[in-house]
């Protein structure tokens, strides 16, 4: 102790008087890198001393050092050494990362001496990657987490949850996003705006560009405990990215890109779409009263239709363009350091109206004030602007535009002439309303959809060394403010419009919009006469939303740490207290005039306005001691209180979540490494931690009788005929349940986790076992509260489950010779769940193919079993006597009153209902006795509902990720490679059926629908007596006129198996000599592929590909970029 | 380093500071909600009250068998109560007799006036109660003076007692609830008494009766709080519900006097308090052919016979549910004038008094049931069955060539529509398009004059309309807009559910049954004085009611039917007297209920034909044969074809109306004919069915899905027990 202080005191008088001591020489050297390039930057401290420098732009440095000391020369993610200086040094990469220090809650820890599941994502891995959401750019890079969506329409976002948090949505509790924690600053996950909820904190992470990151740290289990109340998902925390000492350093990324659809769905082409309608149209053989001439194409229509081909998805498909760019400005001298960066990023959608940008700026600067004090400001945020089409025809949905192109009949063009046409089919009637839907109309006539983001954060500390007193030493005192402030707004404005309906068409049943043979020579279709405006709206109405939300967060943070010998000991203590407040406006008026400004009084409808505001708070308490004994002995407890009025009220706003966690590094007692059969063994550590997360993923106020103000709606009062029916107070559905004990779910945590390194740290390998109680979890249980209480209880914190699982990590890094270096990285794992106490389902209907007590929530898929197909009448009656009888108890047939049999239903229907054509799906069970909980056997009735099986066991579960790289000579090339396999999926119920029948007329189908082999049961004659469609009744689709063909069955079951390459990026560093002089210190350039290969595809036809996404939905882009990233 | 450490020193202070406040969080409020803390204001409490008003008091909808907004409270519609009447025809499953209302799961299941939705507060009874038990505890717990307290929580106590006197009325006993109750498992509220549920019911009305009376005992609420409850309220309902308490229906043993003894001397007592209120029957002074009794719908002012009431008015919404219109004058208008029209059953308008005030005596099949009652001077022309009725029969049905008049025109939306609103005259006669159709009552293929075609109503229901001859500034407003169909839309008549004929009527009945005919046929002549009956014939009244207590007590009975038919009453007063079958069978439910008074036969007693094993059938008025058949045209109407001249439409403003009658009579002579046409229905084979109430139904049994919802409700006597195992029901809502 004495010692220390002696040798600190040393070191200041030798820095203050460094230039005063004459026996010391001034030397030179240069640091280089691997490849020999110099290293900018490092720091080079003469041992022992505080005197230091920093190399400047090749890699030289200049110390003045007394004789014979040595120099130690570190830079980040290399290895320090200690040499004599000057001369050259070559500097080696830190493979190992051991040294290297880990975000963690409130602090930062050596990876070494982490006892949590702590998972770090390599920036390096990322920052290639151009997506405008950075939580896609992360999916498997981080074991146990997995990242959905955000692939598709520019502007939307993926989603990340960690472990088995999905699972908890099949329950009944909400499956939430982890908490994100960025620069220390807590975003809000559920603020209430208007009527929905926004998780700022998941909007923030994803409008972070990558150059402003320095890490990015996954808490995954226990660990997590010190975020408390709202760490029950998991933890994200994110550093940005500060100033490194140095001179000031620019740097320069940019990427342009092109993004692609990654399959198109392969339909059916026009000719082909006409016969399947014929085929579906007169599908029903005792159907006399089916009209060949108007309800079913014509041979000569079908003839014309062979070449009409009209694709309109591909008329206005195209590849779109996305660029970004950022530059980042840093540099450190000894007292401050500063940081800034701009980025920009543009998608363009590849659709129409469709786009997204966003700008980003940061800036930060930290401050040593003097010795004992510094301080540090940041300032960061984004604007974002998001184009979409406003599709408001035949109800709104914002992937109407693509579907309805997907699915456009090719007989059907967008405009005659000058009149844009109504997709109108055989009928020439509206049977929907999305019939009124034409691209390019409403694409071009100023309807729009337009949103705006902004959000700016301000970041702020001021830290206290105690150190200057001498019991105080190792101890800082913090204060840090955050504060960030989200402004969202919305425009839309919807037209009236009008379209055309062309009454009288060509072709001999007046089918189609082109001239066949068969048209009626006298008439003359294109007059004028012939169309009919239809007057149609999409909307008709303006439309603007602005909210804002205030949110900021303060804490006082007393930090120690300090080593005593081999006792390295180090605490925090943290106040933590934020408010958020949210405000919400939206208004809207119909009826606008067709040459509006957009604005109120540029309309002459209704006009409705609506605001809101929300507000919560929460303080809280946080805790944590670590204990390390000579590296090996690692040990820590977590402790949090928080606090939450507005969701728990009085009783139960405290919660408590501790945790402990420890570890034993194996491979740093003196015995082992004593044992030269354990040589191999490089690094070896064993962890436990355990702990105790809360979720309080439910609604405010529930604790307490609220009460909802109802301007009107109550009763009229006094004397005369025009009273307003009075203003009332009301306790309605929503408002009406109440549970005064609503608490936080609690989820308690194990973590066992094993990390070793062996041949010669090569070998990397991670293990994580955890188990995790999910216990008073918030759900709706349907309680038994008799109804004479008058209202049923509010959610209540019942529910139970246990999520458990593994996770593999290994990794290999080489070398070959002495330039080549490679890595693979693969990520496995394993999840699963039991659930102790949910709402079960006690609908005989449901219970065996819905979640059991002890049951995980994965059931599988289920569907009825397909065992062929009615191919005639004959095959109807034998069926029937077969399977269908009713039966007594003793297993006789049932006979009714007058002696007959008695018969069962069909999927509701009798034996005459039933066609060929239609699919035969077994009879498994009969009816549920309730007292032995079992099924009886088959019972004459085929049902949706209780005949279904398991068609699959369990969703994909295996699967790995693997992540690999080479580098030789500055040429890099990474790529992952993703598999999982395991389950069963259906062909999608869209790709097997129709919204409704009559939407026939205006849909086409996936390619695998060939008229030829689609059952047919006699010839399909024309109104003219040509026959159109031979009888097939040896086909093997089933004839789509019929519903209960398309319910899931084994005849739809696919394999969901996913093998794909996700990415590729092939890099170039261009030697630094080729730019000296311009001042470039380096030049990397990268051609990077994302969503690349699919490998597998089970999909008759293969009509679409499982990458693709959902069928008849904006596919997933693949994406090409070419990058560049320079530095001066 | 002083620096440093004032900063060092300002860091603990600061710290020290905020660790110590959790203050800032309970400032956070609830922006979308209020909580209780409104209960500390006038305006807040007023707000809660206009939600307990707005979910309790009664609408003008169908008591469709299941309980959908409001109350199962019948009022005037062809509902499942009303078609167990002789209003409507048409079985409605309480007399089916095909069908035999079960509690167990199934097609036949019971109403479920109980329950119905658990987990919606508002649509269910007992949500609306614990609604109810929210405001009085968040009124009594307030920090409002009990000045203030008083008349709010008095009108929530009355609304109470309304609530339980609806479940009352079904199913005798049931379970009170008296507080707001945590929703937790188990929690169940064990089955009171019938007499228990009763006293319950009184306890609230005499509270709000009390805590009412400073403000309303001096003529009622002004003019701006106009449809409130009332003490007088209070009492009246309270006099409705000793008056259950005391029928036949729980008052079976052979004491069954010393009840209506007792409910006499409260209700006799507690009249003058109603009065005081401002209550009493409504009279102009210048009543015309029955226009008092027309006009007491019509009033928008503080009527005095609206003793409890549901106000409505005639505006179109701005999209803020400010809207609240009465559909009754849509509902009865024919089609021509933009409504649909009812039908009334023939057995109804057979029953009307002839214009001597008494029961016409017919030949035509349970035409009177009342044995006891003295028929009319008059014969009942089977063919004009308008000649010689009583006032009333007027102003509650139309037939063709009577005026009524409304303010619009129906041409608007459809030009074959008569035009002339003001001068409206109903004809609905109608023709066959084929030649025999008009003697077969099963044939409905008949069309309508004036383009009413197949929209058209034998007689139309015309009690409460809107009159423009009797309220020359209608209620409503005449849309004629294509989207409103030119209709009488937006009307603002009052609902009225309680009237002071009531008050005086059920008085009567106490009265009678205690023995004091004489005051009983006091109130009875008050009633007949309004319509305009006098003394100089006894206000049409037999004189023996004064000493024959049967006959007294059927004569109220029988102007209870009429003068409040259509008002959704009658079904209540079968049941409470059990008409329908006497009070035979019920000791095969449990000796206990063995019919002990009256003779063990009410029915007998009375001299009421039951109305068990009665058909009701609907009449038409069809052009006469040689006018040969129509088409499905309005301009095919034979009449108009061979250019039949119509009479003027009877006009009541005229003080003679016989002549005009006459007129008329002539005029269907000539032209008309009487169809006959089924009403109730037949069997398959068809064969005539007949009314079957069977005795269980008087007290109602639980729901499957009431049982479901309340596991430890024991279900009624007769009735099976869902939560049993379908084993009959043990809970005998009669034992005291």
């Amino acid at each position: 102790m004495k010692r220390y202080i002696k040798n600190l005191c040393l070191g200041m008088m030798l820095m203050c008087s460094a230039s005063a001591l004459a026996q010391n020489q001034t030397v030179t050297g240069t640091v280089v890198d691997e490849l020999g390039e110099p290293v900018i930057g490092a720091t080079v401290t003469v041992e022992g001393t505080k005197t230091a420098t920093v190399t400047d732009l090749d890699g030289n440095y200049k110390i003045a050092a007394p004789a014979g000391a040595k120099v130690v020369i570190s830079y980040i993610g290399y290895l320090p050494v200690t040499v004599k200086p000057g001369g050259q040094v070559q500097l080696q990469e830190d493979k190992q990362t051991l040294e290297e220090v880990v975000v963690v809650g409130y602090g930062s820890q050596k990876k070494a001496h982490l006892t949590g599941s702590i998972a770090t994502v390599e920036m390096d891995d990322v920052q290639d990657l151009a997506n405008g959401n950075l939580a896609s750019s992360l999916s498997g890079l981080v074991n146990g987490m997995s990242v959905s969506g955000g692939d598709a329409r520019p502007g939307e976002n993926a989603r990340i949850t960690i472990r088995d948090v999905n699972s908890l949505g099949d329950v009944g509790s909400t499956a939430q996003q982890p908490l994100f924690v960025i620069d220390g600053y807590i975003y809000p996950n559920d603020i209430k705006v208007g009527n929905g909820y926004q998780n700022l904190g998941a909007e923030a992470f994803n409008n972070l560009d990558a150059s402003e990151i320095e890490s990015i740290s996954v808490l995954k289990d226990a660990s997590a405990a010190v975020y408390g109340a709202r760490a029950a998902n998991g933890v994200i925390l994110v550093t940005t990215k500060r100033g490194k000492q140095g001179p000031p350093s620019i740097s320069y990324s940019g990427s342009f890109g092109i993004n692609d659809e990654i399959a198109r769905p392969e339909m059916l082409s026009t000719y082909n779409m006409g016969r399947l309608y014929n085929i579906i149209a007169a599908a029903d053989p005792t159907n006399t009263s089916l009209n060949h001439k108007t309800a079913l194409f014509q041979a000569d229509e079908l003839e014309a239709m062979k070449s009409l081909n009209t694709d309109l998805l591909d008329k206005y498909w195209e590849s779109s363009f996305q660029q970004k760019h950022s530059v980042t400005i840093s540099g450190a001298t000894e007292r401050v350091s500063y940081f800034a960066g701009g980025s920009y990023f543009k998608q363009d959608g590849n659709l129409g109206k469709l786009d997204y940008d966003r700008w980003n700026y940061r800036a930060g600067v930290d401050v040593k004030i003097n010795d004992w004090l510094s301080a540090n400001l940041t300032v960061s945020g984004d604007y974002g602007k998001k184009n979409k089409p406003l599709v408001k025809v035949g109800g709104s949905g914002d992937e109407k535009d693509y579907n309805l192109l997907l699915t456009h009949p090719g007989y059907i063009p967008e405009y005659i002439g000058n009149f844009p046409m109504v997709s109108y089919g055989i009928s020439n009637t509206q049977r929907h309303g999305s019939q009124a839907y034409n691209f390019d109309l409403l694409q071009n006539n100023g309807d729009y959809s337009r949103s705006m983001t902004s959000n700016t954060t301000i970041n702020g500390g001021l830290t206290v060394d105690m150190g200057w007193l001498k019991a105080l030493q190792g101890l800082k005192l913090k204060f840090t403010y955050a504060k960030s402030i989200n402004t969202d707004k919305t425009n839309q404005y919807g037209s009236n419009f009008t379209i055309y309906q062309m009454v009288n068409r060509y072709g001999s049943g007046n089918h189609l919009y082109t001239p066949t043979s068969g048209d009626d020579p006298n008439f003359n279709y294109l007059d004028e006469s012939n169309f009919l405006g239809l007057s149609r709206n999409n909307g008709d109405m303006l439309y603007r939303t602005m909210s804002r939300n205030d949110n900021y967060q303060v804490n006082f943070t007393a930090q120690y740490n300090r080593k005593f010998g081999k006792h390295d000991i180090s605490g925090l203590f943290s106040i933590e207290k934020s408010e958020q407040e949210s405000e919400y406006l939206q208004g809207q008026r119909e009826h606008p005039y067709p040459f509006t400004t957009g604005q109120y009084n540029s309309a002459t409808g209704e006009m409705t306005t609506v605001f809101t505001r929300s507000e919560s708070a929460s303080l809280s308490y946080i805790g944590r001691i670590n204990y390390v004994y000579a590296d090996r002995y690692l040990l820590e407890f977590l402790f949090r209180t928080d606090y939450s009025y507005t969701k728990f009220g009085d009783q139960n706003m405290r919660g408590y979540f501790p945790a402990i966690s420890a570890g034993w590094v194996v491979s740093e007692e003196p015995w082992f490494q004593n044992v030269k059969a354990l040589k191999f063994i490089d690094f070896l550590k064993l962890r436990a931690s355990w702990g105790l997360t809360g979720r309080d993923n439910c609604a405010p106020w529930q604790w307490m009788q609220v009460y909802a103000q109802d301007a009107n709606g109550g009763v009229v009062f006094g004397t005369g005929t025009g009273n307003d029916s009075s203003n009332r107070i009301t306790i309605n559905k929503n408002n009406s349940a109440v549970n005064a004990d609503v608490h936080w779910d609690k989820s308690y945590k194990t973590n066992i986790g094993l990390d070793f390194q062996v041949l010669n740290k090569r070998l990397a390998v991670g293990f994580e076992y955890y188990y995790e109680k999910n216990r008073e979890m918030l759900l709706n249980l349907k309680q038994d509260v008799p109804a004479t209480v008058g209202t049923q209880s509010a959610s209540v914190n019942r529910g139970e489950m246990d999520n458990w699982g593994w996770e593999l990590s290994l990794t290999w890094r080489d070398k070959i010779g002495k330039d080549f270096k490679y890595r693979v990285g693969i990520n496995t794992g394993y999840s699963d769940n039991k659930v102790k106490v949910m709402d079960f389902e006690t609908d005989p209907k449901n219970i065996y193919h819905s979640i059991r007590p002890d049951g995980r929530t994965d059931i599988g898929l289920w569907g009825l079993q397909c065992i062929g197909m009615f191919r005639s009448f004959q095959d109807i009656e034998e069926y029937w006597e077969q399977n269908m009888h009713k039966r007594n108890a003793d297993g006789s047939y049932m006979v009714d009153a007058n002696g007959n049999y008695v018969y069962g239903t069909y999927l509701g229907m009798s034996k005459d209902e039933v066609r060929p054509g239609m699919l035969i799906y077994k009879d498994v069970r009969g009816d549920y006795d309730q007292a032995s909980g079992t099924y009886a056997g088959p019972d004459g009735t085929v049902d949706r509902e209780m005949d279904l099986v398991q068609l699959g066991n369990r969703g994909n579960i295996y699967g790995f990720t693997m992540n690999m790289g080479a580098d030789w000579k500055g040429i890099s090339l990474t790529a992952q490679f993703g598999a999982t396999w395991g389950g069963y999926t259906t062909i999608p119920s869209a790709a097997i059926s129709v919204p409704s029948s009559s939407n026939i007329e205006f849909y086409n189908f996936p390619s695998f629908w060939n008229p030829d082999n689609v059952y047919v049961y006699q010839d399909i004659v024309d109104g003219s007596g040509n026959v159109v469609q031979r009888q097939n009744r040896e086909a093997y689709y089933p004839n789509l006129n019929y519903g209960i063909n398309s319910i899931a069955s084994s005849f739809w079951r696919i394999s969901n198996a996913r093998v794909a390459l996700n990415r590729l990026t092939l890099a170039y560093t261009l030697p630094k000599a080729w730019f000296k002089k311009v001042g470039i210190k380096s030049c990397r350039v990268n051609v990077t592929g994302q969503n690349l290969i699919n490998f597998y595809n089970p999909y008759p036809d293969k009509f679409t590909s499982p990458l693709a996404g959902t069928y008849g939905s904006y596919p997933n882009l693949r994406k090409w970029t070419v990058g560049v990233n320079l530095s001066f | 380093m002083k620096t440093i450490k004032y900063i060092a020193f300002g860091f603990a202070g600061m710290l020290a500071f905020t660790a110590c406040s959790e203050d800032f969080m309970k400032e956070k409020r609830n922006f979308d909600n209020v909580n209780e803390s409104i209960y500390d204001y006038v305006e807040g409490c007023d707000g809660r009250l206009n939600d307990l008003y707005a979910w309790c008091l009664p609408i003008v909808g169908d008591v469709d068998g299941t309980i959908n907004r409001n109350f199962p409270v019948s009022m005037g519609n062809a509902d499942i109560c009303a078609k167990a009447t002789e209003e409507y025809t048409g079985f409605s499953s309480f007399v089916d007799p095909q069908v035999e209302l079960t509690s167990m799961s199934g097609d036949n299941s019971v109403p479920d006036f109980f329950m119905k939705s658990n987990n919606n507060i508002q649509a269910s009874v007992y949500g609306r109660i614990r609604n109810i038990n929210d405001v009085i505890k968040g009124i009594q717990n307030g920090s409002l003076s009990d000045e203030e307290k008083n008349p709010l929580l008095g009108q929530a106590y009355f609304l109470r007692a309304w609530c339980y006197f609806n479940l009352f009325r079904w199913y005798g006993g049931i379970p009170l609830v008296k507080e707001v109750l945590e929703p937790v498992e188990g929690n169940s509220t064990p089955r009171s008494s019938a007499k228990a549920t009763m006293e319950f019911i009184l306890s609230d009305l005499d509270m709000a009766a009390k805590l009412l009376a400073d403000k309303t005992m001096h003529g009622g609420w002004p003019a701006s709080s106009w449809g409130r409850v009332t003490t007088g309220t209070a009492l009246a309902l309270k006099g409705r519900v000793l008056l259950w308490w005391c029928s036949p229906i729980y008052n079976r043993k052979s004491d069954y006097e010393d009840r209506w003894k007792a409910a006499y001397q409260v209700m006799k007592q507690e009249l003058d308090s109603i009065d005081a209120c401002g209550y009493g029957l409504y009279q102009s002074g210048s009543n015309v052919n029955g226009s008092d009794f027309a006009a007491q719908f019509l009033q928008s002012g503080q009527n005095p016979e609206a003793v409890f009431l549901t106000l409505y008015n005639n505006i179109e919404g701005d999209g803020l549910d400010n809207q609240k219109n009465n559909t009754w004058e849509k509902a009865i208008r024919p089609k021509n004038t933009g409504g649909s029209g009812k039908k009334a059953g023939l057995k109804l308008i057979q029953q009307f008094p002839m214009a001597d005030g008494k029961i016409p005596a017919s030949t035509a099949e349970f035409a009177n049931p009342y044995s006891n009652l003295e028929t009319s001077a008059y014969q009942l022309e089977d063919l004009y069955p308008f000649m010689n009725r009583d006032p009333r029969f007027y102003r509650t049905f139309a037939f063709p060539g009577f005026r009524w008049a409304y303010n619009g025109d129906a041409s608007a939306i459809d030009p074959k529509n008569p035009s002339d609103g003001k001068n409206f005259v109903i004809w609905n006669y109608v023709w066959f398009t084929e030649l025999d159709a008009a003697g077969d009552p099963e044939n409905g293929d008949s069309y309508g004059a004036d383009n009413l075609l197949s929209s058209k109503v034998g007689v139309y229901v015309r009690k409460k309309s809107d009159d423009l001859d009797v309220n020359a500034s209608s209620l409503y407003q005449y849309i004629t807009g294509s989207d409103k169909n030119a209709a009488p839309w937006y009307s603002a008549a009052p609902l009225i559910e309680l009237r002071y004929a009531e008050v005086l009527l059920n008085l009567a009945e106490a009265a009678c049954m205690a023995g004091d005919m004489s005051y009983a046929v006091e109130q009875l002549k008050k009633i007949r004085a309004r319509v305009g009956y006098t003394a100089e014939n006894n206000y049409g009244l037999q004189s023996n009611l004064t000493s024959n207590q049967a006959a007294c007590m059927s004569a109220i009975l029988y102007e209870r039917q009429i003068e409040f038919a259509y008002e959704g009453k009658r079904f209540d007063d079968l049941r409470r007297w059990m008409l329908f079958d006497g009070g035979v069978g019920q000791e095969a439910l449990t000796p206990n209920w063995k019919l002990e008074a009256y003779g063990g036969n009410t029915c007998s007693w009375l001299g009421f034909t039951p109305m068990n094993n009665q058909r009701r059938e609907n009449i038409e008025f069809a052009t006469a044969s040689q006018y040969g058949v129509g088409g499905t045209t309005a301009e095919s109407d034979p009449l108009v074809v061979a250019g039949v001249v119509r009479p003027d439409g009877v006009d009541f403003r005229q003080a003679d109306i016989n002549t005009q009658l006459e007129t008329l009579k002539a005029w269907y002579q000539d032209n008309l004919r009487v169809a006959i046409k089924y009403g109730d229905a037949r069997d398959s084979q068809h064969n005539l069915l007949y009314i079957t109430f069977r005795p269980k139904y008087y007290i109602l049994g639980f729901s499957n899905s009431a049982q479901v919802s309340n596991k430890d409700l024991p279900q009624t006597i007769g009735w099976q027990d869902y939560n049993n195992g379908g084993a009959m029901g043990t809970f005998d809502p009669l034992a005291e």
